[in-house]
């Protein structure tokens, strides 16, 4: 399993798609906060009266860079998965079986990997992104104290368990498809959906007065809160509640889980080229 | 008996359609077993469910004494390498990189034997070379396809089709590869071609497979037996001539055929005319013909067409 982990690791890491992701996301990460920066400027804008609006801080960036929606944040799933493909459609997929390896192995290391590949890349755009934007912004409002210390680290495991949540999916898609364009349409579907879902969910939880229809407001209210692609729960606050840990922590966690065995079910029963 | 693999009714339906059809095949170590057969005959499809790539429908094998269905069958696969179809190398990598992925999968830690397996299958050219695979011709993406199989010292190698793409001189290496590996190494080989008079160069054993079933298996000494000259006798009383040849060949070389009796490999005609004319039977025809592999492999196939 070690050997097969890090022959997978090298491998995506090595690719030349990943240096394109890396390329990509230090644009990104550059472009985004001072295209804000400068917008603000021209709008002669201070960023604390966007605080209301849209909080403009070097943290809210940080955040939000690891959003789903983003530009970047699609980009990374994409590209992860034609590399992850490139092991069934160069059939390098025969010389792990052949060499002896089980094949729950072989999918649990495609899945890891993908997991490292993505959360790595994400992580490096959007550190790069807090470093450019502590320059322009301040990181937050409140001045930053030990327990924002704690909160950022927490969160950033949190964005770590989204991004492996991300990664069953698409090694899922690897495994099932055996091809990068079917299992990248059938990513780009399932989060199209994820977000038409999010967004009416969204407007419901506006047009729904919680004490008139509690029912419909709940449920709406939960739909919008286990939805992985939309919500951004995470590192929009100080603090978590158990609340707020339970609902980032447990979508993620299971589906996690559900789309995991069904990847290794799938690929078990697979006959491979 | 010492079998590297074992099939007992192997079969594999794909929509209902059986593409192989109960396969019983008997590699012994130390054997270069030629696989022979038309397109679609089924030949990569068992070296599919070999290699643990598919899964099969009915019937079980053993590699290594390892049934496909127990826990030793991860361990057995260790013991070979295999190329399937086409080599299975990483297109954006360097040869040796893609023998260093190779070596890393297998837990192999030897900048050498990267560098001497290179060289083996003739692309010592390419050891410091940064081309990537993608740029190879198709005759050295099938030689580093065969570095990858040779990598992990196998016991068993499986090459499908390995000659494809490969110029004269390429298959003559290829060739004497097998036979030192074999002969050196004792390494056991199957190997899937259309290329008879290439695979009788090297095999010492055929399966010849039709329609998903193999209809002959035959040792190379068989086979040999079985080509070559024929002479086909019709007397006035078949059963006295067949009694007589008897006396002065091997029973293996005799067979009763609508063309007469048949005797196989060299023979002294007159000798054998005078006999029979001496024994008082009468010689209605005789005919003298080669057989070649081709020939009879065709033969076998028009009369499992026939079945």
């Amino acid at each position: 399993m070690i050997n097969l982990l890090k022959t997978d690791l090298i491998r995506v890491f090595k690719d030349k798609l990943f240096l394109v992701l890396g390329i990509i996301g230090v644009a990104f990460a550059l472009f985004t906060p001072i295209v804000s920066r400068i917008l603000l400027f021209g709008l002669e804008l201070d960023p604390s009266d966007m605080a209301e609006i849209v909080p403009m801080t070097a943290k809210s960036m940080f955040f939000s860079s690891f959003s789903l929606s983003n530009n970047f944040g699609l980009i990374v799933p994409i590209l992860v998965t034609i590399i992850l493909c490139k092991d069934f459609s160069h059939g390098t997929i025969r010389n792990k079986i052949i060499c002896g390896n089980r094949r729950w192995q072989i999918f649990l290391s495609l899945f890891i990997s993908g997991t490292v590949a993505m959360f790595a890349a994400i992580l490096a755009h959007a550190l790069l992104t807090l470093g450019v934007s502590v320059l322009l912004f301040k990181y937050q409002a409140e001045p930053f104290t030990a327990s924002d210390l704690g909160y950022f680290l927490l969160s950033v495991l949190f964005e770590a368990i989204v991004y492996a949540y991300v990664a069953s999916i698409t090694a899922f898609l690897c495994a099932w498809a055996k091809n990068s364009g079917v299992a990248i349409v059938c990513f780009i579907a399932i989060l199209l959906i994820s977000t038409i879902v999010g967004s009416i969910s969204t407007m419901a939880l506006m047009l729904i007065i919680p004490e008139e229809n509690e029912t419909a407001y709940n449920v709406w209210n939960f739909l919008s809160r286990i939805n992985i692609f939309v919500n951004a729960q995470i590192g929009n606050g100080r603090s978590y509640s158990t609340e707020d840990v339970l609902y980032i922590l447990l979508p993620p966690l299971c589906f996690g889980a559900i789309t995991v065995l069904s990847g290794l079910f799938i690929f078990n029963k697979k006959d491979l080229k | 008996m010492d079998y590297a693999l074992k099939t007992f009714d192997l079969s594999k339906q794909y929509k209902k359609k059986a593409v192989v059809n109960k396969v019983n095949m008997n590699i012994c170590r130390g054997d270069i077993y030629g696989f022979v057969g038309e397109n679609g005959s089924g030949k990569t499809t068992i070296i599919r469910l070999i290699t643990g790539l598919i899964s099969p429908n009915g019937g079980s094998f053993e590699l290594f004494g390892a049934t496909n269905t127990s826990p030793e069958i991860y361990s057995a696969r260790k013991k070979i390498g295999a190329i399937v179809e086409a080599p299975s190398i990483y297109q954006n990598m360097s040869a040796s990189d893609n023998l260093r992925m190779q070596c890393r999968l297998m837990g192999i830690n030897s900048e050498e034997k990267i560098i001497s397996t290179l060289k083996e299958v003739g692309l010592e050219a390419v050891i410091n070379d940064k081309k990537h695979a993608s740029d190879f011709s198709l005759g050295m993406r099938q030689r580093l396809g065969i570095a990858m199989a040779l990598l992990g010292d196998p016991e068993f190698i499986i090459l499908d089709e390995p000659m494809n793409g490969l110029d004269p001189a390429g298959i003559v290496e290829i060739r004497e590869l097998i036979l030192k590996l074999n002969g050196e190494k004792n390494i056991t080989f199957l190997i899937s071609s259309h290329i008879l008079t290439e695979l009788s160069l090297v095999a010492t054993k055929y399966g010849i497979i039709s329609h998903g079933q193999i209809i002959r298996e035959i040792t190379a000494t068989e086979l040999r037996a079985e080509c070559g000259r024929i002479t086909d006798i019709v007397a006035a009383d078949q059963e006295k001539l067949m009694q007589l040849l008897r006396q002065s060949f091997d029973e293996s070389r005799l067979s009763y055929r609508p063309e007469g009796v048949r005797i196989n490999g060299d023979v002294n005609l007159h000798s054998v005319l005078c006999e029979i004319i001496s024994s008082g039977n009468e010689i209605l025809s005789v005919k003298c013909s080669e057989t070649s592999i081709e020939d009879y492999y065709l033969s076998l196939l028009g009369g499992a067409k026939h079945d």
